[in-house]
């Protein structure tokens, strides 16, 4: 059996049978994405690679926790990883600041650019919508990029964004709501482009 | 337009970014269980949130992940079928491959065997890799690794219920120290709120008493002390516990402050607390 051309949603299908393999389809598909995102909000790699296992296993034990109705495989994949890692670097903040961010900057802590590069060892799973992804962020202005990035990678609330940034919290709540919108619109934009194209 | 559809379409966003606080995140959740045109919005906000993962700069998860993390899969399958008696070589081997596979360097009985274990399970993890599809081979691997040392089949109930602890998406651990009391002694205590269990592992435990047993506590908030289990040690000073909770264990509303572990005479009721000689730091 061929899984390697097969939707999420039919792997997903097959776990439910303890597929194995399956599932091993699905973790080459998604592991280095999802082991990255743990990487971005954790800064560890030893942690990132935990909060990966764990976040697999889950998928392994628990497939029905997904359900096909309310999305796409992908978007909880990386919901669910980006909360495990929230709750990691809160958990072991203090740790995490000491040992493996110590010179943590606001601007580190933006959302990656276009100039920033994937490991070149990487597969270019995704790589169309990964780049489409990383252009709608290119037209963000950059203090709406690093309100956004504080409250998703970082797990901070609007109201601590503020207090980190020494800005009112209403130009805060503004800085999210445009930047997401700003963001959803060049994506919808390049997806209307590339459906005519 | 309902009087909350402004303020929930102002922050839709931040909801799906995470980034309300507790009570603005209720308020916003009651408004999209009654409002169909606001719960409509929160996909396209979900998906926005999640194209923000999808661009971060990719990195190469290691082979050896992918090796821990298909042989677990493959164990925890088995541990998970129903009811069925674990042999236990092969709940002492989910055990090994899951201590590597995490990173879990917290010991199986005591932290001197770690060093031990984890040379083996290098062994183990390059079996899976090569073989992930042939987990036959990886059983008689791991059997064999895990007969080397039949001290790990002293409890497969305790080895189960590791497994079963670690491959929780809310597992938490702690490490407890001794007091002046037991000053060598030390402890990692994992649990996982939402099955309600947890796994106690102690090393260098001092000698208890005739008839006395080790009681591990909860405290919480408000001073409030939760017995949640008994146990002793072997002839080394290690020791473990199994903590299984129920709904109503836990005092409603009572934030959990730090765990420790007493030494309490024989039939002590849980009124009384006897000499701390482990506790976590404060969380």
């Amino acid at each position: 059996m061929e899984y390697t051309g097969l939707p999420d949603e039919e792997l997903m299908d097959r776990l439910t049978g303890r597929d194995l393999a399956a599932f091993e389809a699905l973790y080459d598909r998604y592991s280095d994405l999802v082991y990255s995102v743990a990487l971005r909000v954790v800064g560890d790699k030893h942690v990132a690679e935990d909060i990966a296992q764990d976040v697999f296993l889950r998928v392994w034990r628990r497939p029905d926790q997904f359900d096909p109705r309310r999305g796409k495989f992908m978007t909880w994949l990386l919901s669910v990883t980006r909360n495990r890692s929230i709750d990691e670097r809160r958990s072991y903040g203090r740790r995490l600041r000491r040992e493996a961010l110590p010179s943590t900057t606001e601007e580190e802590e933006a959302i990656p650019s276009g100039d920033e590069r994937d490991d070149p060892a990487v597969a270019t799973v995704l790589s169309d919508e990964r780049a489409a992804v990383r252009r709608a962020m290119e037209v963000l202005p950059p203090e709406q990029r690093l309100a956004i990035s504080l409250a998703y990678f970082g797990g901070l609330t609007q109201q601590e964004v503020a207090n980190k940034l020494g800005q009112p919290l209403g130009t805060v709540k503004t800085r999210i709501r445009l930047g997401m919108q700003k963001m959803r619109g060049a994506l919808e934009e390049r997806r209307t482009k590339d459906g005519r194209s | 337009m309902q009087p909350d559809c402004q303020a929930t379409r102002e922050n839709i966003d931040a909801y799906a970014l995470g980034a309300l606080d507790a009570d603005e995140a209720r308020a916003l959740e009651t408004h999209l269980a009654a409002c169909d045109a606001c719960a409509a919005l929160l996909d396209d906000a979900a998906k926005g949130a999640a194209a923000l993962a999808l661009g971060v700069p990719l990195q190469a998860a290691s082979p050896a992940l992918k090796a821990r993390v298909l042989a677990s899969a493959a164990i925890l399958s088995d541990a998970t079928r129903p009811r069925r008696r674990t042999p236990w070589w092969q709940a002492a081997a989910a055990v090994l491959a899951i201590a590597a596979a995490g990173g879990l360097a917290w010991g199986i009985a005591t932290q001197r065997r770690v060093d031990d274990l984890e040379e083996r399970n290098v062994r183990i993890s390059a079996a899976a890799t090569e073989q992930a599809g042939e987990m036959a081979q990886l059983r008689a691997a791991l059997q064999e690794m895990a007969g080397a040392d039949a001290r790990l089949a002293s409890s497969v109930h305790m080895q189960e219920a590791i497994v079963d602890v670690v491959s929780q998406p809310d597992m938490r651990r702690t490490a407890m120290t001794g007091t002046d009391a037991a000053p060598a002694a030390s402890a990692r205590y994992l649990w996982s709120p939402s099955e309600q269990l947890g796994t106690l592992v102690a090393s260098e435990l001092p000698a208890l008493p005739e008839g006395g047993v080790y009681r591990m506590w909860a405290v919480y908030r408000g001073g409030r002390w939760i017995a949640t289990g008994d146990f002793t040690a072997d002839a080394d000073g290690g020791g473990h516990l199994v903590v299984r909770g129920d709904e109503g264990d836990e005092p409603p509303g009572d934030a959990l402050l730090w765990f420790c572990v007493t030494i309490e005479p024989a039939g002590a009721t849980t009124a009384s607390r006897g000499e701390m000689i482990l506790r976590s730091p404060n969380f």
